[in-house]
């Protein structure tokens, strides 16, 4: 009984990976994008179709004879449904790549998934370092939490700011961040004399930040998920009236958030890995490429270059692989795969399949149009994930 | 002594935002009886429409909020007629549900008008600095709690004086003999429920400088409410107020000395009250 | 099984009362339907085997909750805290070496039901909004305290390092989800068993009852928040099973099992298909999981608008559910047959 049960596993498993790897009457290679589309995070959703929208503007849709087709299913509602999204792509429709992840559980649950289907899977949004590691499967095209708050803890001390309160929002990647700036800023010479720990599903953060101004540190690194935390937080910051005490925040306040920031975040730096002021060529290019066809008042995002990223990485791979490939294969070409992004130079660790960047040390300004931006004062090259080389796998 | 009007202060501030938008639901639900769980998608549109009037408009700050909560309360004359009147005698299941609906096309709507980004709501210049009143705080909480206490006293003066405050009190307390004795409650409570829905407008627009309005709004606030009004007890006006100033103070307490406890104070402080008074701190037994 | 207190003491049962009881705990062959459709699923959709899962999955779940929703009237908001009890329960005891699914099942369900018998207690004496807070309330601590002990529970990345030991030891859990099927569809089908037979019994028409007019049943002399406390702790330990089934298939455990949004949904399914009826539970999950789906793949941003749309209508024109307009047609067409017989 056992025997068949498992026989019959292989043989069918067997069959639908052949199925995978046919090529059809006009080549086609499909992509699994699982994103968030509904609910609150739908807004990365609409980035990512941006990233791949500016992909096909640029450059079209084939590589050579081959069409990338990006089929879509919504990250809503769990792991749960990201595994079943996941596993209805590679069987059902095929796909050779999977691509998004909003949230680190997600991506956790499809990893014993794309082990046993061995399909690629880029990570465009979620920031555990730890991911790349559940499978050999996984590559990463986004940030990790280390990479900005490490890099952010061994810069601060070093440009006046030593004694700092850890603000986060209480939850793992908020707690990851903690670590991280744990880390590296004792090494820098830096002193943190307090972490304010605060529920996710704060509004108001009138009370910790009163808190915090009471701890007279002389800067505040603050770690909560883009969106409505950041807005209130950095609004009720400038309110409290800590930023004229001489109180520094250093907070990932992304394009996304700025219209809604205004001027209360005037001043507030962050260390990230991407600025559209960048000066390179590519970035200039996509800046006005995306104003184009966007709007002059939208900004890109990380989140778009992410996605624009990912959608280079696949077309090299069937460049080099042609459309029928292993999933093995195309790993393989993906290790060290390194290109002059938008983002500057990037590449992805050959080892451990995470991405290596550099990091931004960017401050909000005012606009000459009246809202305010990013202006990037000091670049980090090529920062690899530092959680990696702290915890080397067992 | 300075952390504790800082305390104080930030307690007061955070519990009128709540305390104006709770209180319509308070009513209502001691009025009508209906569960209504959307209520919070009113105190968004208060917001929206009031931003709408502030930068697309051009109206001043002031102006805008009320007109804002003016219009939302006209606007929901029809909605109370056309969709919750007809359910009034629907179960409580039903009634959830229903108003759960009504946030998921709120949701939707919202989405599709204005974008799924937070709304940028800046505010007039004049309330940009900070009162120092023993600790420093920013002029805009302050108007908060002002504000607040205002609109308060309005509202008690209006149940406490006037005759249709004393309908409205004679409704709560016994529908029935209200009708026997000549009250029109179903034009009562269109009015109520008009009432209501404009003071979760003026809420939401008023406190959307801190609590920022985007198209989750309904669901990210709904918890505060609700715990706001179960603690209260439901159709007074005074209970939301007493609650609201309660959790609100304590909870910044909670905050400031013990974050770590975070999210628990809140609901771990509405079962212990609400274990104590089932039917809330100044509500009917 | 005849000790219902409606009749005076002394006296035999009217034999139509007799007859009605056991009429109505016979089987019929429309019992029979949705466990051949399942099982027929499981041959003629292969490929979609996970999908069957969840499907299963949220049938028990809410099954668990038709029976204190629908039958027993209370109203809860936070019944997935029961669901999510029983998943981290065996969650954790799959991660520590304990990962036979039966044990973690049963475990699972065990304390659930003992949390629901404990908050049962606590909780019942309230009604209403009151009622609804609480639920609430615990839900909402409940996620936060799993969120808070990361070590044990994974916290907000949730709980990935599950070792669950082939089903029987004979099983191995494959990835097309057929093993998972069939271990869902089992467990359903007693979880479903004990379900019937609560309803079936007297035990089950007093609950209609207290729903009904608990004052009168107080009346009468049944002891309400007793019988209420039971059917909670029952359902509870009923929604910790689904839950413990769905990590140990998914081998996977993560916060969103304890939010309020998971609760909801298990409401909406139940009010889609009429709350109260046996079988609702079993039609509600396909319809709007199956729909949430393919309006999801056509419109991801705004098909929530779509729910909400259909919730509203649902309420407001299909009193009772899809059961409630399937009872009305058949009644109608009844009556239209009836009118044409001579």
């Amino acid at each position: 009984m056992l025997g068949t049960i498992r026989r019959w596993s292989i043989v069918s498993l067997a069959m639908a990976l052949c199925g995978l790897s046919t090529a059809r009457a006009e080549d086609v290679v499909k992509v699994g994008m699982i994103m968030s589309q509904s609910g609150p995070f739908g807004i990365y959703g609409t980035y990512t179709q941006r990233g791949i929208d500016m992909f096909i503007d640029k450059f079209g849709d084939k590589v050579g004879n081959t069409k990338i087709e990006v089929v879509w299913r919504d990250e809503a509602g769990g792991p749960e449904h990201s595994k079943t999204a996941a596993q209805e792509l590679i069987v059902s429709e095929g796909v050779q790549f999977l691509a998004g992840f909003n949230l680190t559980p997600d991506a956790f649950a499809v990893a014993p998934l794309i082990n046993q289907s061995k399909t690629p899977t880029l990570l465009l949004t979620a920031a555990s370092g730890n991911i790349t590691r559940m499978s050999p499967y996984f590559a990463r095209l986004s940030f990790t939490v280390w990479q900005s708050t490490y890099t952010a803890a061994m810069w601060a001390p070093k440009h006046g700011l030593k004694t700092a309160v850890f603000a986060y929002s209480d939850f793992a990647p908020g707690v990851d961040g903690l670590n991280a700036f744990k880390a590296a800023l004792p090494k820098a010479g830096g002193d943190l004399i307090g972490a304010v720990p605060m529920p996710l599903s704060t509004t108001d953060f009138g009370a910790y930040v009163q808190k915090i101004r009471d701890m007279k540190p002389e800067f505040v690194f603050l770690y909560v998920p883009n969106g409505p935390p950041q807005v209130s937080f950095i609004k009720a910051f400038a309110s409290y009236g800590l930023p004229a005490a001489g109180i520094k925040l250093i907070a990932a306040a992304d394009e996304m958030d700025l219209p809604a920031i205004g001027d209360a975040g005037l001043g507030v730096l962050s260390v990230w890995h991407y600025s559209p002021d960048l000066p390179n060529e590519e970035n200039k290019q996509f800046v006005a490429a995306y104003h184009k066809k966007y709007g002059e008042n939208e900004m890109p995002n990380f989140q778009v270059v992410a996605s624009y990223d990912a959608m280079q990485a696949i077309a090299s791979v069937i460049q080099k692989l042609g459309p029928k490939f292993t999933g093995d294969q195309a790993i393989d070409a993906l290790k060290g795969w390194k290109i002059n992004s938008v983002r500057g130079p990037i590449e992805i660790d050959p080892v451990e399949r995470d991405i290596i960047q550099n990091q931004y040390v960017r401050v909000i300004e005012k606009s000459p149009s009246g809202g305010v931006r990013s202006h990037t004062l000091e670049t980090i090259p090529m920062v690899a994930d530092p959680w990696k080389a702290l915890n080397p796998p067992k | 002594m300075s952390i504790a009007i800082g305390i104080l202060l930030n307690g007061l501030a955070s519990a009128m935002i709540l305390y104006i938008i709770a209180v319509g639901l308070s009513v209502t639900m001691g009025i009508m009886r209906f569960i209504n769980l959307a209520h919070c998608v009113f105190a968004m549109a208060g917001g929206y429409l009031a931003a709408y009037l502030i930068q697309g408009a051009g109206i001043p700050f002031a102006f805008a909020i009320v007109l804002a909560a003016i219009l939302v309360a006209l606007l929901s004359i029809p909605i109370e007629r056309l969709l919750y009147a007809p359910l009034y005698a629907a179960s409580e299941l039903e009634q959830a549900l229903f108003s759960i609906g009504v946030m998921f096309v709120a949701v939707a709507i919202a989405r599709y008008f204005f974008g799924p980004a937070p709304l940028s709501f800046t505010v007039p210049e004049a309330l940009r600095g900070q009162i120092d009143l023993g600790s420093v705080m920013p002029a805009y909480r302050i108007l908060l709690i002002v504000v607040g206490f205002v609109v308060f006293a309005a509202l008690w003066t209006l149940v406490e004086t006037t005759s249709i405050g004393r309908k409205l009190r004679a409704t709560v307390e016994n529908r029935r003999v209200a009708e026997v004795v000549g009250i029109r409650c179903d034009r009562l409570m269109l009015l109520t429920f008009a009432l209501g829905t404009g003071l979760a407008a003026l809420g939401g627009a008023l406190g959307a400088e801190i609590m920022p309005i985007r198209p989750n709004y309904a669901f990210d606030q709904l918890n505060y409410v609700l715990i706001v009004v179960a603690v209260g007890g439901m159709g007074t006006l005074t209970g939301p107020f007493l609650a609201a100033l309660l959790l609100g103070i304590a909870d910044t307490a909670c905050k400031y000395f013990l974050p770590e406890v975070g999210a628990f104070f809140i609901f771990g402080a509405m079962v212990a009250i609400l274990l104590w008074r089932p039917q809330g701190l100044l509500g009917r037994a | 099984m005849l000790a219902d207190r409606t009749y005076s003491r002394g006296d035999a049962p009217p034999p139509q009362a007799i007859a009605d009881i056991v009429n109505r705990s016979r089987l019929r062959v429309a019992d029979f339907v949705p466990w051949v459709v399942a099982l027929a699923s499981f041959f003629l959709f292969p490929r979609s085997l996970s999908l069957g899962t969840e499907v299963l999955v949220a049938v028990l779940f809410v099954l668990s909750i038709d029976l204190v929703v629908g039958y027993a009237g209370i109203v809860t908001l936070g019944h997935g805290a029961f669901f999510g009890l029983g998943a981290y329960c065996a969650g954790v005891l799959a991660v520590n070496g304990f990962g036979d699914p039966i044990l973690g099942l049963m475990l699972a369900a065990v304390l659930a039901g003992v949390a629901g018998l404990v908050s049962g207690a606590i909780i019942l004496r309230a009604q209403g909004l009151t009622l609804m807070m609480f639920t609430l309330g615990t839900l909402l601590m409940l996620e936060e305290a799993a969120n808070r002990a990361g070590r044990l529970t994974g916290g907000s990345d949730g709980l990935s390092d599950m070792v669950v030991k082939p089903l029987l030891g004979i099983w191995d859990w494959d990835f097309f989800g057929r093993t998972g099927y069939c271990y869902c569809l089992v467990v359903l089908l007693f979880g479903f068993i004990v379900v019937r037979t609560i309803v079936m019994s007297p035990f089950g028409r007093s609950l209609r009852g207290i729903r009904e007019n608990a004052a009168r049943m107080e009346a009468i002399g049944a002891p309400v928040r007793r019988r209420l406390i039971v059917v909670y702790a029952i359902s509870a330990a009923l929604a910790g099973t689904a839950g413990a089934v769905n990590a140990e298939v998914h081998q996977f455990v993560a916060l969103n099992v304890l939010s309020f949004e998971f609760s909801a949904s298990g409401l909406i399914m139940l009010i889609l298909a009429g709350p109260g009826r046996l079988y609702g539970a079993f039609i509600g999950p396909p319809i709007y999981i199956i729909a949430s789906h393919q309006l999801a793949v056509l419109d991801p941003t705004y098909w929530v608008f779509w729910l909400g749309v259909v919730l509203i209508a649902v309420v407001m024109f299909g009193r009772g559910g899809i059961l409630g307009i399937a009872d009305n047609l058949i009644a109608w067409s009844r009556a239209g047959r009836k009118k044409r017989a001579p």
